[in-house]
């Protein structure tokens, strides 16, 4: 097996009693773009700061390429970061700022100049070199932040946030670029963020945290389709989650049962699971159908509509149950039209038993 | 709301009342130390220089003002960096009763007078200093090192509190970081709190009397000419001294204005 580029070995960081992060074990291989995402406080921002020396790690291994860098000071980590508020030097111009790290690594005027200049030109900026910071946009901030990074050629690239304060629009912009940059240059992305699209869009693994631990890490393909938490299944969104004990199991199917029925699921991906165990049933927002009547299908819930919101095309139907499960459902403008649904109206939702997505707890 | 010409012009005309009473005294003082009565009444008399001609020519005076000089020149340095360390640890560290160390910090220029001049005698004394320049030079800088930092902690206040690790993460040591980071950003801070600093030691008075025994600055001298006789030399040497001071706390003024509107911008 090849070695991990970065590799974090039980790493801890405790504040006092505070635990921020918990026995972190990570291996990231050179030139994926990982994205780490999780609520705010759950730790994804202080792994950074470790890996980039800035807090000290309460216990555990950071390795780089095989070498424990815990004790390394910052500036001799080579692992350059993109910073949430870019942190670009005020009093410098745009080809000053890009010069920076070239210069504190002792390289010569005339080479810092040229580096700096290819890099300005490749991200657009080529123009803009002898203005001052304040004299340039958001979105042209953010690619100095970049060029002042990637200049020092780094084989790892340390990102936290760093598109949280562009609008929607530049956002996704920069998303395009970023991955393409990534995938040009094969570095090592480490991104943090709270945002889905963003780490979903660009990621090649996904790191999902809660409280100080990983809660999943996998390529988003699987993160999406099998959240290995009710935790994930929660974060992502999307989903409806039902609380279920596993009945009985007989037939390739399996029969669930919670506060809103008896559900039946594949069991295909029940193994392991024995009766009487408590389980989450996880059925994403565009498996579920919707139906005025009951007795249609194996599945069915009969519910109140309690709410909608429109995402262009498409309408996220909040629905509830007796029992009090948030259920949501994505339906096409047009379906919804035709089912000419008012908030309160009793509607049942069902889905194919191979649809659910069963957590052990 | 509208603003109707009556209140505008009532405002007006109360702000140039406020200013005249703040500045016509000073005025006055700078006009009667230029005229040649003895007594300051008007109609004025000739216009003359002699006041000032006497003042420069007296050595108490003299003396008054090289202290004064002397001791301005080793004050404000000494208070603009224990000012800056302070400003700058409040930055850079978080500790245990750091709160705590910013009010005790920032308090001597809420102490009246009065009572850092007798705590400052009674401590001095006993430790032999009293009397003695480096004891108005050390009063001085408890005096005007709170200003410093004060100065210099608005500044600090307004840099993004990542740039010193960016600077790092981009190879700099710890003291790189801060020569190319941090004495950029507050140089012009810190040159304003070294002038404010200077400007609050050339006007004391009160402790440096209470502390200095036979030792002099200009303010003292001024206080000394007024108990023994009224002489148009202390309009003279009252304007020396306004002027000096004055200058000083624009040139902070300036200094400190010109990073807020560049920044603002």
């Amino acid at each position: 097996m090849s070695q991990a580029h970065i590799s974090l070995k039980n790493l801890r960081k405790t504040y006092g009693p505070a635990v921020a992060v918990e026995n972190l074990n990570l291996d990231i291989e050179e030139g994926k773009f990982i994205a780490i995402m999780g609520p705010s406080g759950c730790g994804k921002s202080t792994m950074l700061r470790m890996l980039a020396g800035l807090e000290e790690a309460s216990g555990g291994d950071i390795l780089h390429q095989g070498r424990r860098i815990n004790d390394l000071p910052i500036w001799e980590r080579e692992m350059p970061m993109v910073w949430q508020s870019l942190a670009l030097f005020p009093f410098l111009t745009v080809r000053e700022n890009v010069e920076f790290g070239l210069r504190m690594n002792g390289v010569g005027a005339a080479e810092r100049k040229h580096r700096a200049q290819v890099w300005l030109k490749k991200l657009g900026l080529g123009e803009y070199a002898d203005r001052g910071i304040d004299q340039l946009s958001g979105g042209q901030r953010q690619r100095v932040a970049l060029a002042r990074c990637l200049v020092t050629e780094p084989s790892v690239l340390l990102l936290d946030e760093p598109l949280s304060a562009l609008d929607a629009h530049l956002s996704v912009q920069m998303q395009g670029e970023l991955k393409r940059l990534q995938r040009e240059l094969g570095i090592t992305f480490i991104y943090v963020t709270h945002s889905h699209s963003e780490a979903f869009s660009m990621a090649d693994t996904v790191v999902i945290m809660n409280k100080g631990r990983i809660e999943q890490a996998g390529s988003p393909e699987d993160i999406y389709l099998r959240p290995a938490t009710p935790f994930v299944a929660e974060f992502l969104g999307g989903s409806s989650i039902f609380g279920c004990t596993v009945r009985t199991r007989k037939n390739g199917e399996l029969v669930l049962e919670s506060a809103d029925g008896t559900f039946k699921c594949d069991a295909a991906q029940s193994s392991g699971l024995t009766p009487g165990q408590n389980v989450s049933l996880v059925v994403r927002a565009d498996q579920i159908s919707i139906t005025p009547a009951a007795g249609w299908a194996d599945n069915e819930v009969s519910c109140r509509v309690i709410g909608e919101e429109f995402v262009g095309a498409l309408v996220n139907l909040r629905l509830e149950t007796g029992a009090g499960t948030q259920i949501t459902v994505q339906l096409q403008q047009r379906d919804m039209q035709s089912l000419d649904l008012e908030t309160g109206a009793g509607v049942t939702a069902s889905w194919h038993p191979e649809d659910g997505h069963i957590i052990a707890e | 709301m509208r603003v109707t010409r009556t209140t505008r012009r009532l405002t007006l005309a109360f702000t140039g009342l406020a200013l005249v009473f703040l500045y016509a005294p000073i005025l006055t003082n700078f006009v009667f130390s230029l005229n040649s009565d003895r007594f300051p009444t008007i109609p004025l008399g000739g216009f003359t220089l002699e006041w000032y001609r006497l003042i420069l020519a007296d050595a108490l005076v003299i003396d008054a003002f090289k202290n004064t000089i002397k001791i301005a020149l080793i004050v404000a340095p000494v208070a603009t960096l224990m000012g800056f360390a302070a400003a700058y640890a409040d930055y850079r560290f978080n500790f245990l009763g750091k709160k705590l160390v910013l009010v005790f910090a920032l308090m001597p220029p809420l102490i009246p007078l009065v009572v850092i001049g007798l705590a400052m005698l009674a401590y001095l004394s006993r430790i032999g200093l009293s009397g003695t320049l480096p004891a108005i030079i050390v009063s001085h800088i408890v005096l005007t090192s709170p200003f410093a930092m004060a100065i210099i902690r608005l500044r600090f206040s307004q840099i993004d509190g990542d740039l010193e690790f960016a600077a790092q993460n981009l190879g700099a040591s710890n003291w790189r970081a801060f020569r190319a980071v941090i004495i950029p950003s507050t140089k012009t801070s810190v040159l304003a709190a070294f002038l404010l600093c200077m400007a609050v030691s050339f006007d004391e008075y009160a402790v440096t009397w209470f502390v200095g025994g036979l030792e002099e600055t200009s303010s003292v001298r001024i206080l000394s000419f007024l108990q023994s006789a009224v002489s148009p030399r202390i309009n003279a040497i009252g304007s020396i001294t306004f002027v000096t001071s004055i200058s000083l706390i624009l040139g902070a003024q300036f200094l400190v204005l010109r990073r807020l509107t560049k920044d603002a911008k």
